[in-house]
């Protein structure tokens, strides 16, 4: 048994400890995949907090044999993405300007790295949906192809097809040669 | 070309993510490499340059507090007897988180931590205790409020910091204004949307039911058509304490009703929450700026008042950081008006006539207007009118997957797999 898979048959026995460090392992992955998808921090993190909340309240009902942990958390997070863009055009509500979250105390180098998240968040908004979230779950979340299939109820050669297709119409967006 | 390629690729950035370099994986693969390497390059490029976005740390400590209190809050519901009697104990759990984040502290040292400046050692204590206050913060206004006066203060921060010729500090204290205007700017159109849907539903207002009732319908998008996984059904269970927003909404009925007028559904106001954030002394001198007049303001409605404070307390934060302006050395007058301009682009305010900056300012205070009104544009489009580009992308994505799958070769085979997309079925 991995070492990951006793932490989460841990937490699924309600111990807590086991699943506030399955929080701290994936907390900065769902937030990033959270934030490349709504490019708003402040909804980046009100919905990460959701997920994880909502995990804690469904963590009894885990079984790991049905989806690993990460996929099932991400799986949570997807769905909390649909349904805050499913609500947010139903308001027409225009996203607020964003502010990348960057890990970055000097102030020059701050601004810099913002223009280069703020070019890769508008990059991936510009492409379909569901080559943006294989894109994310697969490159900025570090899912294997399996897990980002089950994840999102696709197959695995689907999903490769995806990323295959997200890479090429990404690297046309980032060098200027179309919108994808 | 397509299948063998997709892959290739796959077994390259698989070979790459485990340590390996692009080129010995182009060395397996001489014939697809030309095409293979610049994708790769992208596509871990990206990898590495998105993995330097984290949560702000204020953020991480706040979020993992909540989680505590909802740990805390969850374990006493499992306790059979406790369930009713012991309702109120989940208010107790987060006083006592309260209590033990003083003890640690030391109340003294959180009250003389107040008035800490960012290059002061008491100004983490000060940091934590706002945050405190966040997470104590439970309602989108009580956050909007929380947020707003935070605001003011990293306004004020920034005018000592400028003063004091230490403009990188003014730097970085003025990105976290921008987070707390943005913040707040968010959880008052939580309430505004709250306010225009709430009254289809029910004639009971907002503050009549605070906390959403235990045995609450689960939130209607999501036991809508595409439910929740149902092993994990981590959203489609009735689900212990949802926000009051989300408990909120049903079924649409946009066709049949047209969407409410917040004035006329509009709860009755609540002073106490929308209470200001405290006057600055150091904004005196100069002349106080107009407020624009906010246009929900008018309405009398939560939304309203809070949009109004927000209005208010930027004002006074603009006057603080003018009148600094004034004062300030040469070399921190551009952390300044970078302050002000985050300032009015942040708070959907017109730009106001910035002294000394008014040569350079000109064009840029231009384009904030614009984006200022196109904002505001936004906003009003709620009650009804077009849609902005950008959203009308986002339902285009949403909605891409069959289309784009259709007009792509490689997606071909997608088009049942997206179809059911918007939610998994699992």
């Amino acid at each position: 048994m991995s070492s990951e898979e006793n932490l989460v048959r841990q937490a699924v026995d309600g111990n807590q400890q086991a699943f506030t460090r399955l929080y701290d392992e994936h907390f900065d992955k769902i937030y990033r995949y959270i934030y490349f998808r709504v490019s708003n921090q402040a909804e980046a993190e009100d919905l990460t907090q959701e997920v994880f909340l909502k995990a804690l309240q469904a963590i009894g009902s885990y079984k790991w044999r049905d989806l690993p942990f990460a996929a099932w958390l991400f799986r949570i997070a997807h769905n909390q993405v649909i349904d805050h863009l499913r609500k947010q055009s139903k308001q027409k509500k225009a996203p607020l300007e964003e502010a990348a979250a960057v890990s970055v105390e000097d102030p020059v180098a701050m601004t810099e790295h913002k223009s280069e998240i703020e070019e890769l968040t508008s990059a991936v908004k510009k492409l379909p949906s569901a080559q943006q979230e294989v894109i994310s779950l697969r490159f900025l979340s570090g899912l294997p192809i399996a897990e980002v299939a089950k994840t999102l109820g696709k197959s695995e050669g689907t999903v490769k097809a995806l990323q295959f297709n997200g890479t090429v119409s990404l690297r046309r967006i980032l060098s200027g040669k179309g919108n994808g | 070309m397509g299948k063998k390629l997709d892959n290739i690729f796959n077994e390259c950035v698989e070979r790459v993510l485990q340590g390996e370099s692009i080129e010995s994986c182009l060395a397996s693969y001489p014939k697809e490499a030309a095409e293979l390497e610049p994708l790769l390059r992208t596509a871990l490029g990206f990898s590495w340059r998105a993995s330097s976005v984290q949560a702000r740390p204020e953020f991480k400590a706040q979020a993992r507090l909540r989680l505590k209190g909802a740990q805390l809050d969850a374990r006493q519901h499992r306790r059979p007897e406790g369930r009713g009697f012991f309702a109120w104990q989940r208010g107790w759990a987060f006083a006592l988180t309260a209590i033990l984040v003083m003890l640690f502290t030391g109340a003294s040292t959180v009250a003389a931590s107040s008035d800490a400046l960012p290059d002061e050692p008491l100004y983490p204590v000060k940091l934590a205790t706002e945050q405190t206050r966040l997470v104590f913060a439970f309602s989108d206004s009580s956050k909007a409020s929380v947020h707003t006066q935070l605001a003011e203060n990293r306004a004020l921060e920034i005018a000592a910091m400028a003063h004091e010729g230490k403009t990188e500090q003014a730097a970085i204290v003025t990105e976290r204004l921008a987070q707390h205007l943005e913040a707040a700017n968010y959880a008052i159109q939580k309430v505004e949307t709250a306010e225009v849907e709430a009254p289809r539903f029910t004639a009971v207002p907002e503050e009549a039911a605070p906390e959403p009732e235990p045995a609450a319908a689960p939130e209607p998008e999501e036991a809508a058509p595409a439910a929740e996984p149902e092993e994990a059904a981590p959203a489609a269970e009735p689900t212990p304490a949802p926000e009051p927003e989300e408990a909120a909404p049903a079924p649409e009925p946009e066709e049949t009703a047209p969407a409410a007028e917040p004035e006329e559904a509009a709860p009755a106001p609540e002073p106490e929450e929308t209470a200001p954030a405290a006057e600055p002394e150091e904004a005196a001198p100069a002349p106080a700026p107009a407020v624009a007049p906010e246009p929900d303001a008018a309405a009398g409605g939560k939304a309203g008042q809070l949009r109004q404070a927000l209005g208010e307390s930027t004002s006074r934060s603009l006057v603080a950081l003018q009148t600094a302006l004034e004062q300030a050395p040469d070399e921190a007058k551009p952390a300044l008006r970078r302050a002000i301009e985050t300032i009015t682009e942040k708070s959907h305010k017109k730009p106001k006539p910035v002294p000394d900056a008014e040569d350079e300012g000109k064009g840029k205070g231009k384009g904030n207007g614009d984006k200022d009104e196109d904002k505001r544009d936004d906003q009003d489009k709620d009650k009804g009118k077009g849609n902005g580009d950008k959203d009308e992308d986002k339902r285009n994505d949403q909605n891409k997957d069959s289309g784009n799958n259709k007009g792509n070769g490689e997606d071909k085979g997608n088009g049942k797999a997206n179809h059911d997309h918007e939610h998994d079925e699992g």
